[in-house]
């Protein structure tokens, strides 16, 4: 792909530069699988093959784009693409600070993670995984539903100040199940993220499996009363709620528009637990890395929160262009968050059920529709579902109805009382439009005291 | 019209049926083109063109679906047969073979939504200084962001399918919305918002954004309501009448109406990703959903919505279904596949034909159930002032801030712009951060009043998310004002 892709900037380089054109060119191939199971059957099996171009265009303060899907060899469609957002930035009107063309670095094709295994994956070996993850679990009213997605992804980018191509490629997998009771309408969940193919283990998704249902086929349902609970999460709920970060946390555009709920002179203060460790780096291949960043600037691990004290916001470039400030290599479709592990060993689901308890806990493996109440105080609300236990201190177990609980990032990554030693990648791609996978590193579990319950259903 | 492919296309089906399959369908984009603005304190700071040309095929073969994309026709050969490959590959794998309800044939049907002015005739100078003279209405001291975006498209789409029909829908939408930000005397962020309504019987052109009434004079609007937000006191913790604008009402419809009444989400397809409901196939027909005042439709034979499309992607002629009627659940969005599983599954007919909602956000994705125009039915209770005088403890919400959902549809939460207290039939005073939450049939059958018709918006919705892969919808949700009783508010 990278000779097509080399060739097709070229071309359009010239073109623009005969046109005398400032431009720059971002083509996306995404080549995507996804097999869909639900009510124990495949209810999907789709495949997509999709070549896109992006073309800006800047003149002077001002610029225009113009995106085009079509054929990887439509020349004519991508000139023609190139002269529309040309066409677009003539009328585009200035803004108030300077626009830069960045000047592309030479660099190494980054492509060390992609997997021809994970590119040719087909049906069957969908089913054999979910097949070695589920068979004989299914029984007594019980029904399959959940995915296993896989594919690659080419991108690369070029402008017009000079001839080189920044390439990246890779492969991305992902194996995510539900087993369902529809009679009770109670659901539980198990993923696993791989970026080759050797790094499934379906066998750690049905032990899990197992355990799980021994608890909700046997176990008392209960309404959790409202109020403040100690809380283990599993990694699925702490990168959702981490993923809250990027956005109103992190972010130094959100700072600067007033939607963060970490401040300036929260650098280098004590603002979460001790415990918390919070890192950009991709070092860690599996989350799907960037070796560069759109402007080629070589992505390095990058400090967010270091046991406990503020670090860094990021930067992307439009954002330093108006405000100031030095780019810190952010300019990528998904970053490599990574949180720190600690030193409790619960490391297993087994190890978590098992162990002694001072006080009643719940277990929350996954959050569902998370939404933000108040950015500015970093106040988020999510509702329960997929697993959740009601831990008791004396070691019974039972299985609570799904429950809402509204908290703010601040308060609850304040409160953490432990971390387990593993850690697990969790797939976060989001498989809406483009092919961009995303995965986030974090521990098994994580607790975290005085969580509020805000709400608590009353049955399935 | 690229008449040149289709032929090439019945070709393709014509030999898909040969090899096995026992229907198919491609739909092909020709004609699809996108544009956006965004603009931030009054700088262009978006602006991009969007084109896009591909078709998606679906095949039914053994009872299991399959399905394949590509951007590119220069192999149609390798996108059909990788789609029959797919199912025959997935029926090795099935609980229940799929069978699709009959239908008519769509015999060469047309549909194009009403559009006075195609956007992209207008040129990008007119537009850029239209949305520069809104943001002039937006600026004062205590406005700290003003962002304005807009987004149209126009896309034409054949539909084929091994059963003789074909139709073409060209459609255009149109979406704009206004923001503005401050901050409050906590130094806190707050905002207001106003996205483009609609005239259910108009049109949705550029035109709309020509009429002041439309767009324009909602600036003045929303920079007073946020101005006397930022100085207002925070809202009670406390329970009490709440009364939705139709600002959040639209909200308050598609969440736990609209995905909770979606066939597929009943029958288990969705529970992997965006959730169940809590409504079964037993409920239809019985099921106290709301109070009596409640009455629902899915009308997707409105005139001008993103909700109204001339036929689904099943090839199903739009319909107008009652949903809900007098609180009482009627029946569900439905398509071709689950109406048949539905009704097998029941061991009765709940539902006797498709009700068209089967989509696809674009030529890449295989379609799904998906809203039309969810609409709350107007209601005798009258005007907003009516509602007011009528209530003894209550809080007026608008604007969407946030929202959160129960995974069978079960119980919400949401946050709103801004609240207005009401106190024994009088507005007192406006709140800020105001947030109501509720298990969900409790709260609709605490629904004690419902606006007349002049109190209706019809509410686009662009960015409705679902299915796996992934799916964007545009839809609409034509509701009034309506009063709830004894809801937790404050949380």
């Amino acid at each position: 792909m990278k000779e097509i892709f080399a060739a097709a900037a070229n071309e359009l380089r010239n073109f623009a530069r005969e046109r005398n054109i400032a431009a720059e060119f971002t083509f996306h191939r995404g080549v995507s699988k996804l097999v869909r199971f639900a009510n124990s059957g495949v209810s999907a099996n789709t495949n997509e093959d999709t070549f896109s171009l992006d073309v800006d265009v800047t003149i002077g303060r001002a610029k225009g784009s113009f995106s085009i899907t079509t054929s990887p060899k439509d020349i004519d469609g991508m000139k023609i693409a190139l002269l529309r957002a040309a066409e677009i930035a003539k009328f585009a009107v200035p803004v108030s600070f300077e626009r830069k063309i960045p000047i592309l670095p030479e660099r190494l094709p980054d492509d060390s993670n992609f997997d021809q295994r994970i590119e040719s994956m087909t049906t069957a070996d969908a089913l054999d995984l979910v097949g070695q993850a589920t068979d004989d679990l299914l029984s007594d009213g019980l029904s399959l539903a959940g995915m296993v997605s896989s594919g690659a992804i080419y991108e690369a980018r070029a402008n017009t100040l000079n001839n080189n191509l920044l390439y990246h490629a890779g492969t991305d997998a992902n194996m995510e199940l539900v087993i369902t009771n529809d009679k009770e309408k109670w659901e539980i969940q198990s993923s696993q993220s791989a970026v080759r193919f050797s790094q499934f283990a379906p066998e750690e998704l049905r032990e899990e499996f197992a355990l799980l249902l021994e608890q909700y086929k046997n176990k008392e349902r209960m309404s959790v009363p409202v109020g403040e609970y100690e809380v283990v999460f599993g990694r699925d709920a702490i990168a959702n709620l981490m993923n809250y970060f990027g956005w109103i946390g992190f972010n130094g555009r959100s700072l600067k528009h007033d939607m963060s709920f970490l401040r300036e002179d929260d650098i280098g203060k004590q603002v979460f637990s001790p415990l918390l460790t919070v890192v950009d780096d991709p070092s860690f291949s599996d989350t799907y890395p960037y070796a560069f960043d759109a402007s080629g600037i070589e992505r390095q691990a990058f400090p967010l929160i270091r046991e406990g004290v503020f670090q860094n916001f990021f930067w992307d470039k439009e954002t330093v262009e108006e405000f100031g400030g030095e780019p810190t290599g952010h300019d990528v479709p998904s970053m490599s968050i990574a949180i720190g592990s600690g030193n409790t060993p619960v490391n297993a689901l087994s190890d978590l059920l098992a162990a002694p308890r001072e006080k009643d806990i719940l277990y929350i493996p996954y959050l569902h529709y998370m939404g933000i109440v108040n950015a500015a105080k970093g106040i988020v609300t999510g509702s329960t579902r997929f697993g959740a236990l009601y831990l008791k201190k004396d070691g019974s177990i039972a299985v609570p109805y799904n429950m809402r609980f509204t908290a703010s990032l601040k308060d609850l990554f304040s409160n953490i009382k432990w971390i387990s030693q593993r850690r697990a990648a969790l797939n976060l791609t989001n498989l809406y439009g483009r092919r961009h996978p995303e995965a986030m590193l974090t521990p098994r579990f994580t607790c975290i005291e005085k969580v509020p319950i805000t709400l608590a259903n009353t049955s399935f | 019209m690229n008449s040149v492919y289709l032929p090439l296309l019945r070709d393709q089906l014509a030999r898909l049926k040969e090899s096995g399959a026992d229907y198919a369908d491609v739909r092909f984009h020709d004609y699809d083109e996108s544009e956006s603005l965004f603009f931030l304190q009054g700088e262009l700071r978006g602006c991009e063109q969007n084109s896009k040309f591909g078709l998606g095929v679906r095949v039914l073969a053994d009872g299991a679906w399959g399905f394949a994309s590509a951007s590119s026709l220069g192999d149609l050969d390798a996108t059909f047969q990788r789609a029959l490959r797919s199912a025959k590959e997935a029926a090795k794998c099935l609980e229940r073979p799929i069978s699709l309800a009959p239908r008519d044939v769509l015999e060469n049907v047309r549909f194009k939504s009403p559009c006075k002015v195609d956007p992209f005739d207008i040129p990008l100078k007119e537009k850029i200084e239209f949305f520069k003279s809104v943001d002039e209405k937006l600026r004062k001291d205590f406005v700290k962001q003003r962002f304005l975006s807009y987004e149209s498209e126009h896309r034409q789409i054949h539909f084929l399918d091994t059963e003789g029909s074909y139709g073409v829908r060209e459609i255009v939408d149109i979406f704009a919305g206004m923001r503005v930000v401050g901050l409050d005397v906590d130094g806190l962020s707050q905002e207001r918002t106003y996205n483009l309504t609609l005239d259910p019987r108009g049109t949705r052109g550029w035109e709309l954004l020509r009429d002041p009434k439309c767009f324009l004079d909602h600036a003045e609007r929303i920079v007073n309501e946020l101005e006397s937000v930022l100085s207002a006191p925070v809202c009670p913790k406390d329970v009490r009448s709440v009364i939705l604008k139709p600002g959040i009402m639209f909200l308050q419809t598609h969440e736990v109406v609209g995905h909770a009444l979606e066939l597929d989400r009943i029958l288990g397809y969705e529970l992997s990703f965006a959730g169940g409901s809590f409504v079964r196939l037993q409920d239809f027909g019985n099921l106290r959903y709301g109070s009596d005042k409640m009455n629902v439709a899915a009308d997707a034979t409105l005139p001008n919505s993103p909700g109204s499309f001339g036929f689904d992607d099943d090839g199903v002629p739009c319909q107008n279904v009652t949903l809900i009627k007098n609180g009482i659940l009627q029946s569900a969005l439905t398509s071709r596949q689950t109406i048949t599983e539905a009704n097998e599954k029941a061991g009765m007919i709940i539902f006797e034909k498709s009700g068209a909602s089967n989509r696809a956000t674009d030529f890449t994705r295989p379609p799904i159930e998906r809203m039309t125009n969810i609409n709350i039915l107007p209601g005798t209770d009258g005007t907003l002032e009516d509602i007011v005088k009528s209530t003894k403890k209550g809080i007026i919400m608008d604007g969407d801030r946030s929202w959160s959902i129960g995974s069978n549809r079960e119980q919400f939460h949401f946050a709103c712009e801004i609240g207005w207290l009401v106190e024994d039939g009088a507005i007192t005073g406006i709140v800020r951060n105001p947030t109501y939450s509720s298990p969900t049939l409790p709260f609709w059958r605490s629904m004690s009043a419902v606006g007349n018709a002049s109190t209706c918006e019809l509410v686009q919705v662009a960015n409705c998310g679902k299915g796996l892969p992934s799916q964007v919808m545009r839809l609409g949700h034509c509701v009034p004002v309506c009063r709830f009783d004894n809801v937790q508010i404050g949380l």
